[in-house]
């Protein structure tokens, strides 16, 4: 298996090859190039775009993993970098980072104040709002099959198991469906 | 309902994008086609078109793919139309007797030892030429795409996913077809001047490369 810190799948879904190009462009500019794409075909409904994560399991390389959909992009270009740094000096089973929705909410940043360090809440967190070691990745990715709130249902789960957390305090990514 | 999505790729070529798109239109299968206009050329009256503001190389028609409504995919570089109606029709019926994967019309083979971008062939071969494509949508969900940067340390890391889509779809096998039937029905036209990625300052270097890390990656 080839050494790769992380595996960054990305979920392509209908009618939204334009947000791609903002994703892999915001991918290829990581300062530490640590890390692997893996592109999904998402589908046009919630439910059937988070049963289609749990086919990528099987292929994934990196240490940990990371969600980063066709509508969402990196916007800190030292994400990989520090996500790295924390894994070596702790080596957590779970990196908690925040998200920042540009499309509602005024950018709304996730897990807001409240719920960072605290057991995950639902609609407080989404799913580009953890890095998950591979394995407990593809032992649990079956709890995000569901019609809605995969994310969080997942993240929980980690939680209630007792895997160990570290809380990374910075906006790595943004998210803006605006335009969709 | 289109039975293939082509999907197109355009740089600084509108004279021959214009000669290609009439060719898939009077093709007897039918076709949706996608463009992927690189660095801001115009759209040619295709169905759906994705504006790219820079030359973003052809790495995007890999992802692009799944954006695809059709289980089939083909893709041709803007410097090669098909010569006859019936390219299209041909080529998935040779695609459909191997569908897990790529059918084209130009191949490499691998090597274990360098070079390992090996000699120009045709038949079962380890790599086919993005050049022209055709392959199962599917088969995008299975690649792991890691970051390539070119040896030469050029902040470029838009290099020669072709070739790694072709060896990591095949595990590194010659299970893709390049067809010298096909090849013999495209027709080549005018690359332009330093138009070409071959152009590229260490193109050759960065092929050999990308291929080097695969093979290490096969022997880990």
């Amino acid at each position: 298996m080839p050494d790769v810190f992380l595996s960054i799948v990305t979920r392509c879904s209908p009618d939204r090859a334009e947000l791609l190009l903002r994703n892999t462009r915001s991918v290829r500019e990581q300062t530490d190039q640590g890390f692997e794409q893996i592109f999904i075909e998402g589908a046009a409904n919630l439910y059937d775009a988070n049963l289609s994560l749990a086919a990528a399991g099987d292929v994934l390389a990196g240490r940990y993993v990371y969600i980063l959909d066709d509508d969402d992009y990196l916007c800190d270009p030292d994400f990989v970098a520090e996500a790295k740094g924390v894994a070596a000096e702790e080596d957590p089973d779970v990196i908690m980072v925040r998200m920042r929705r540009l499309h509602y909410f005024e950018g709304e940043i996730l897990p807001d104040e409240e719920n960072w360090r605290g057991p995950p809440v639902l609609g407080k967190v989404g799913s580009p709002c953890f890095l998950v070691k591979r394995e407990i990745w593809q032992e649990h990715i079956a709890e995000f099959g569901r019609p809605i709130c995969g994310d969080f249902y997942f993240i929980r789960k980690l939680w209630e198991s007792g895997y160990s957390f570290h809380w990374l305090d910075r906006v790595v990514t943004e998210v803006d469906r605006s335009s969709v | 309902m289109a039975e293939v999505t082509a999907v197109l790729i355009n740089y600084k070529r509108p004279q021959n994008m214009a000669q290609i798109i009439a060719m898939l239109r009077a093709q007897t299968v039918r076709l949706e086609l996608m463009l992927i206009n690189n660095a801001g050329c115009e759209d040619f009256g295709v169905e759906r078109t994705v504006h790219v503001p820079w030359d973003a190389g052809p790495f995007l028609v890999i992802p692009f793919a799944l954006y695809a409504r059709t289980e089939w995919v083909m893709v041709i570089q803007d410097d090669l139309k098909p010569g006859d109606m019936e390219f299209v029709a041909d080529a998935l019926e040779l695609a459909r007797m191997r569908p897990n994967a790529i059918t084209g019309a130009f191949g490499r083979r691998l090597s274990f030892v360098p070079p390992h971008y090996a000699q120009d062939a045709f038949g079962s071969v380890e790599i086919v030429k993005s050049r022209f494509w055709i392959f199962r949508k599917a088969l995008v969900n299975r690649v792991r795409f890691p970051v390539l940067r070119p040896p030469s340390g050029a902040n470029d890391p838009w290099i020669h996913e072709d070739i790694w889509f072709s060896l990591a779809v095949g595990k590194g096998r010659p299970v893709h077809l390049a067809s010298l039937g096909l090849r013999d029905r495209l027709v080549e036209l005018p690359g332009g001047d330093g138009v070409g990625y071959s152009h590229r300052p260490y193109h050759y270097q960065e092929r050999e490369e990308v291929t080097r890390r695969y093979v290490q990656e096969l022997v880990l």
